[in-house]
């Protein structure tokens, strides 16, 4: 389960809510022996050890239908984590349109930066789906679906071939994707930062 | 309740604190927010500044952000529109879509000229390279059969079949002939040729293939001209006959 800015907004506020149920008027804990908290601290599903595996394609994402488009989205940014630690950009590729450009400039950096003897640790990104929207498209029943989404990223190390490290900062930013399903399976066509 | 407010507020300051600091970030340059994310300000900067790019050219794809036109498509690329995300771009076709170019039955007809096709076998009576002057001499050939070959033409199978149409029969004493039909094995003399003078001759047959095509299974097509195919010169040797008398009669 991925962790949200929503999410830990939910989180924070559950836990605020916990520590007042659990305090007595008096200021002390509450001694109900039928209580017991119920939420649990989340921890992101995806460590960084895990980003260095291959992401499966999700049976969600296999259906042309917006939760189908919103579920490919998630999956193709576990494929930039993948191929960020790994330098494995092939799924990427199969799964990028030949004329998105937003896709195609990170691959190429990807490729480069490890064709160049460099290596990526860490700075996994995290999606958060804003929006959807099925497209019209003319003189064509494709399926076509955008979305803006927010993505946020770890702290990363990026090491290059010389050997010397850049440091980049956790972060947050915005796209607009467009996804066509492309009769059995999803491709990103349209990939643009906008903040 | 004193403390809860204040564990409270510890947690949403600390809430805050942390989305504080992703909104700082994101002002904070280009060496933020992952590798990716870096690059592709990097390549395209106007658009971790403004939010908004005004318009975006990719290749092969033209978005216009500032307003929701449909755009005006080409190359059968159709125009995608996305209003409530103010995207719009023309999606270029699928090989699947694009109508290949046709092939032309000129293109064919120089395939077909470049075809090895085979010379028929020309058949001589009498056999043996030896016939009479003034004697009607047989030729025919059992090459009737079509040939079919299999080429490639703009990525496309494309069958061609030829058929010999004509024999052009070229006895090599300044005659020639012309015939739509094979000859044939004596005693069905159809194509035959009396040599007037003694000597020896190099005969041969030319045959003349006509064509035609289809592409893939579709409608066979006629290919526009022929293709002549030389065949090989046999030696034949034309000799006078002479009466002899034989025994009981001759001494």
């Amino acid at each position: 389960m991925r962790r949200t800015p929503a999410t830990r907004l939910g989180t924070a506020l559950a836990g605020a809510a916990l520590l007042l149920a659990g305090c007595a008027d008096d200021g002390e804990p509450r001694s109900d022996p039928t209580w017991s908290p119920t939420a649990v601290p989340e921890s992101p599903s995806t460590s960084p050890a895990d980003a260095a595996t291959k992401p499966a394609l999700p049976d969600a994402a296999t259906k042309a239908t917006k939760a189908g488009a919103e579920a490919f989205i998630q999956y193709y940014w576990d494929l930039i984590n993948y191929a960020e630690v790994t330098g494995d950009v092939k799924p990427l590729r199969r799964t990028s349109g030949s004329s998105c450009d937003g896709c195609n400039d990170g691959i190429r950096a990807i490729r480069k930066h490890y064709r160049n003897g460099g290596h990526i640790m860490g700075g996994e990104y995290r999606v958060t789906i804003k929006s959807t929207e099925h497209a019209k498209v003319e003189d064509n029943a494709a399926v076509v679906i955008g979305a803006q989404i927010t993505v946020s990223s770890a702290e990363q190390s990026v090491i290059n071939g010389d050997g010397t490290t850049r440091m980049v900062k956790p972060g947050s930013s915005e796209w607009t994707l467009a996804v066509l399903w492309n009769g059995d399976h999803w491709r990103v066509d349209i990939m643009r930062l906008t903040r | 309740m004193i403390r809860s407010l204040s564990a409270l507020m510890l947690l949403l300051g600390a809430f805050l604190s942390q989305t504080g600091q992703a909104r700082a970030d994101d002002g904070a340059g280009t060496d933020s927010g992952g590798f990716w994310v870096s690059e592709e300000r990097h390549n395209n900067p106007s658009s971790s500044v403004s939010g908004q790019a005004d318009h975006v050219t990719t290749e092969g794809t033209s978005i216009s952000a500032d307003a929701v036109e449909v755009p005006s498509c080409v190359g059968g690329a159709h125009a995608v529109t996305l209003a409530q995300l103010d995207l719009a771009y023309c999606m270029p076709a699928e090989p699947s879509e694009a109508k290949p170019a046709p092939i032309t039955p000129a293109q064919v007809r120089r395939a077909f000229a470049r075809l090895p096709l085979p010379a028929s076998t020309l058949v001589i009576q009498p056999p043996d390279g030896l016939t009479l002057v003034n004697f009607d001499t047989n030729f025919y050939t059992t090459s009737t059969a079509s040939i079919t070959r299999r080429v490639r033409l703009l990525g496309r199978p494309v069958t061609i079949e030829a058929t010999p149409s004509e024999y052009d029969w070229q006895f090599d004493d300044g005659d020639s002939l012309a015939t739509d039909e094979p000859g044939a094995p004596y005693p069905d003399l159809t194509v035959t040729h009396n040599y007037l003078r003694k000597g020896t001759y190099a005969p041969r047959l030319d045959t003349v293939y006509s064509g035609r095509f289809r592409v893939g299974n579709g409608a066979w097509q006629q290919i526009p001209g022929t293709v002549t195919i030389a065949g090989a010169p046999q030696r034949l040797r034309a000799i006078e006959a002479q009466p002899k008398l034989v025994a009981p009669y001759g001494p």
